[in-house]
């Protein structure tokens, strides 16, 4: 559980991001994210034979402070925007971790109707999308929004300060430059 | 702008183009005024369509990462693939050889903690109600289990498809075809519903969609009990948090789910499928019905949702847009749940109330035990009611409007029961008796009754579906046999005295003494039945006209009755059918101009008649018997010569008639009768001299007709009867003297069996006698120069 004073720090950092400071953003991640890592190691002790899945840890993390309204519920779009970020680091981590481990032969088959593209890497998809932000930062943020954190258009319009018509199209074009970034004569 | 790269303006032009239809997009960019080198960037991306929108879903990337290890195995599958990941657990692609081909199913592995143990165990329990759930929009539970680790696992089928709201930004659909997936996903709901399971977790997740547009629902019966607003708000996603709405707020206050949460899910679910429209005052009061705060508020069933939407579509007025219709209904009801009355009414009311209540408030999370005794009970309720509240309401006359509701009530029963394809067999078999009550009741028998001749040929095909599907699977059940033979008695009655479908009906009369044949002698009802099938064989000849061929019959089914055992012989059941087959063996002779022959027969029918009313003064029926059979010794005995006997006679039918219909003038039966007996009477008059009291008569019996062709939603065999009427009657006249009024009275008969024809609804004896007939009388007696016929009529 956080601690007091770190609660009210997230309550300033948090509002000092509402204003559209960024920096204000990424401190907050920090602290989240310590969390999370611990929240996680909680949780493995717990509960032995249990393959808990990173989405599943940052969502109960989040849960977590939501229910002991540690963030407050007027804020979600931002948190949920914050955990977007969180479920990116943590899945990429993760994704490492499993080829450190050498576990190649666990191929991972996805919805049928998925192009061959769809199995890319996903340190690929952090890759381009980390060319993609240096291109244009607030696409990029849509699309971690969107891609790692599963929001919705209306809260990602939130977070953002645009209308929900330009983050859709924002979206679409993003979607379609990143999918274009992992052909492979670009690889 | 001007210090963007071109990369970035590229991706600036692409998104311009998103706002242009998805067709015109390339055309759109190539028109921009932009450096050639964006314009082909921009359109290089473009080219990615709708692939880049399969790769990138929402909440895709935790997918991709394909964290956790895969099973090799899980009960007797071999694991391919993972589908998806969500707060309940994994759900995985298996596969099992069976025969030559590969059966595919989805695996859905609930992680510990996901679902209480309660659930789990209720799960268990419900496994087999959920796995009878066949509908083309419910992906169908096969399997479950649990894994060598603990964890329960459910096997279903697999849905190549993807989640709702990934389909509509992937195909763009137009608002057609997503209000006909609306109407689609609501009818496996309603399905659902019907079989007491309720979903309890409706999202956009849940609700997957294949390649044809079909929408197919997954998870049914499987939501835990709320435990709060976090729970409430953080499941049901396969990727991140969803914004909350799609749980009814009783709900997330932690009520169980119900019938009517899973209405508010569906109207959220509408409301999304619609956002962006155009907005719709009518659709908005949909939305807003369905997803009421209080669910008292909310349509009661996914039906009226469904119909409203139907209605909305089709331009009809729509429900919600009254404003609280349901409500006051809701509350109307619950006023009188409590009203254990003596009145019949009372009980009425409180019937309607537990059908409300079943139909509404099934809830899955009952067990099923309780589902069955629910069940049991509507059983109970319905053959209660339709067979002894109904026989017992009957008894009293002026009663119509009570069987009028008593009947409606009961077909919400009946659809209730036989909505479950699945029903044990004796439901089934009850569920076919109570329609062919029902039809009884509401028109198609000679009985008292509501006189809705349409609506009681709908409930006849109700019945017919439900018992032959019956018949097919067991043929040799007598309490089989017996329904079958009551629904083909019924049938053959309605295809012979309302619709003239004649050949139809004898074979029908036949079956059902093929039916009974092991057991007609053995007890009263099985008697009653045979010997009534075996009138309705000769009758079928009589009302062809070849009343030569419908002597042996009837005298078969009097010997029938005559080699039964004297108590049997003797029941009341049984004696109604003999003095029918007596009556029509009578009007058989007499149409064969034996009426000395008709005489005996007639008069030992109405001595039956007599010694019925005794016993039974105040029966509707009996009194109608009785009546039917003085009408016919009357018509015997003038044909006869014997007017004055005749006109005692007929006087006494009339009389009966008479104070049947002021006890209940909507009693179609009594005033058809009166219609008939009264005709003769008329005739009678008319023989007697006594002219003046004849037309009287006649033109009272010409309105009863009027009034019974108007309520019979114009079947042919009450126009057919009252084009007879016509003629006889215009014969009155012409006696009297009377012919203007007699030449237009044949007139509109002639209209009558011109209109007939047309239809192919004359019979063979309609044409070639009474048309014929009539019209040589109107060549001589209407038409220039107007011969007049030889002698009176």
């Amino acid at each position: 559980m956080l601690e007091r004073a770190r609660n009210d720090d997230v309550r300033v950092l948090l509002t000092a991001w509402r204003r559209g400071d960024r920096v204000a953003r990424d401190r907050l991640f920090d602290i989240l994210y310590g969390e999370l890592t611990q929240s996680a190691a909680a949780m493995l002790r717990g509960e032995r034979n249990v393959s808990l899945s990173v989405g599943d840890l940052v969502h109960e993390t989040i849960l977590k402070l939501i229910v002991l309204e540690q963030i407050d519920w007027q804020d979600r779009a931002h948190f949920m925007a914050l955990t977007s970020v969180m479920m990116r680091r943590a899945l990429v981590e993760h994704v490492r971790a499993k080829g450190r481990n050498k576990r190649q032969h666990q191929k991972v088959e996805l919805r049928t109707n998925i192009p061959d593209v769809g199995n890319a890497d996903l340190e690929e998809v952090n890759e381009a999308l980390d060319r993609l932000a240096r291109i244009d930062r607030e696409r990029a943020d849509i699309v971690e929004m969107r891609y790692f954190g599963g929001m919705e258009i209306a809260d990602i319009a939130v977070v953002m300060k645009l209308s929900e018509s330009t983050v859709k199209r924002r979206w679409q074009a993003a979607r379609l430059w990143l999918y274009e970034a992992l052909q492979p004569q670009h690889g | 702008m001007a210090s963007r790269s071109p990369e970035a303006r590229a991706l600036d032009l692409l998104e311009r183009a998103m706002a242009q239809p998805s067709d015109d997009r390339a055309a759109w960019i190539s028109r921009q005024r932009a450096p050639a080198a964006v314009r082909e960037r921009a359109l290089a991306l473009l080219s990615g369509g709708a692939d880049a929108a399969l790769v990138f879903a929402t909440g895709g990337a935790p997918l991709k990462a394909g964290d956790g290890p895969l099973p090799e195995r899980i009960g007797a599958y071999r694991i391919t693939g993972l589908v998806g990941e969500g707060g309940m657990g994994a759900v995985y692609r298996g596969e099992r050889a069976a025969g030559d081909f590969e059966h595919t199913v989805a695996i859905k592995v609930i992680r510990p903690g996901a679902l209480s143990g309660a659930l789990i165990e209720r799960f268990r329990r419900e496994r087999q109600t959920l796995a009878r759930l066949a509908h083309p929009n419910i992906a169908r539970l096969f399997d479950g289990g649990e894994t060598e680790a603990g964890e329960p696992y459910i096997v279903m089928e697999f849905v190549d498809g993807r989640p709702l709201a990934d389909w509509r930004e992937a195909e763009a659909p137009g608002r057609r075809a997503r209000l006909d997936l609306f109407q689609a996903a609501a009818s496996a709901v309603a399905f659902a519903h019907r079989n007491l399971v309720v979903h309890g977790d409706i999202t956009l997740a849940n609700i997957l969609v294949d390649s044809a547009a079909q929408p197919k629902l997954i998870d049914f019966g499987l939501s835990s009990p709320a435990t709060g607003a976090g729970a409430a708000t953080a499941r049901g996603g396969k990727g991140g948090l969803h914004t909350p709405g799609f749980a009814a707020p009783e709900r997330i206050l932690g009520a169980p789910s119900t019938t009517l949460s899973d209405i508010y899910s569906l109207g959220r679910v509408l409301a999304w499928l619609t956002e962006g429209d155009a907005a719709d005052p009518e659709l908005a009061a949909i939305v807003a019905r369905a997803t009421a705060e209080d669910p008292e508020r909310r349509y009661s069933t996914v039906e009226a949702l469904r119909d409203d939407v139907s209605a909305y579509r089709a331009g009809f007025p729509v429900a919600a847009m009254e404003g609280g219709r349901g409500y006051v209904f809701g509350k109307f009801v619950r006023r009188h749940r409590l009203a254990v009355g003596g009145a019949a009414t009372a009980s009425v009311l409180l019937v309607a109330a537990l059908a409300v209540t079943l139909v509404a408030n099934a809830q899955a999370q009952a067990a099923r035990a309780e589902a069955e005794a629910r069940f049991q009970q509507t059983r109970q309720i319905a053959t209660t009611m339709l067979f002894d509240v109904y026989n017992e309401v009957s008894k009293v006359q002026g009663a119509t409007k009570a069987r009028d509701v008593l009947a409606r009530t009961g077909l919400s029963y009946l659809d209730a029961l036989t909505a479950d394809p699945d029903a044990p067999l004796d439901v089934r078999v009850e569920a076919g008796r109570g329609y062919v009550r029902l039809a009884q009741v509401t028109g198609s028998g000679q009985q008292s009754q509501l006189g809705k001749a349409a609506d009681a040929n709908v409930l006849l095909e109700k019945a017919e579906t439900v018992l032959r599907r019956a018949y097919a699977e067991a043929p040799a059940d007598p309490k089989v046999r017996r329904a079958m033979a009551d629904l083909l008695i019924e049938q053959a009655g309605v295809n012979l005295y309302n619709n003239s479908e004649i050949a139809l009906a004898r074979k029908q009369t036949i079956e059902v003494q093929v039916l009974l044949k092991p057991f007609a002698a053995t007890d009263p009802e099985a008697a009653r039945i045979y010997a009534t099938a075996i009138q309705a064989e000769g009758d079928s000849w009589g009302w062809d006209g070849e009343y030569a061929k419908s002597l042996e019959p009837f005298r078969r089914a009097e010997a029938f009755i005559a080699g039964l055992a004297p108590a049997l012989r003797n029941e009341t059941g049984v004696m109604k059918a003999h003095s029918a087959i007596l009556r029509l063996r009578a009007e058989a002779h007499h149409e064969l101009k034996d009426d000395a022959a008709a005489l005996p027969a007639v008069t030992q029918a109405v001595a039956i008649n007599e010694a019925l009313a005794k016993r039974e003064p105040d029966s509707p029926e009996v009194l109608r018997k009785l009546a039917i059979s003085f009408w016919y010794r009357a018509a015997v005995l003038s044909a006869m010569g014997r007017d004055a006997d005749a006109y005692a006679s007929v006087d006494r039918a009339v009389a009966i008639t008479r104070q049947m219909r002021a006890k209940d003038p909507a009693d179609r039966g009594a005033t058809g009768l009166f219609a008939v007996v009264g005709e003769v009477r008329a005739m009678v008059l008319a023989d007697l001299k006594r002219f003046g009291e004849s037309y009287e008569m006649a033109d009272e019996v010409l309105a009863a007709h009027r009034q019974i062709v108007a309520q019979s939603d114009n079947a042919p065999g009450v126009r057919r009867s009252m084009a007879a009427t016509l003629k006889s009657v215009g014969g009155v006249y012409y006696n009297g003297g009377d012919y203007g009024r007699a030449c237009t009275t044949w007139g509109e008969a002639r209209g009558i069996y011109r209109d007939l024809d047309r239809a192919g609804k004359l019979t063979g004896h309609d044409r070639e006698a009474a048309l014929s007939e009539m019209q040589g009388w109107m060549t001589a007696a209407c038409d220039p120069p107007r011969r007049g016929l030889k002698g009176p009529l």
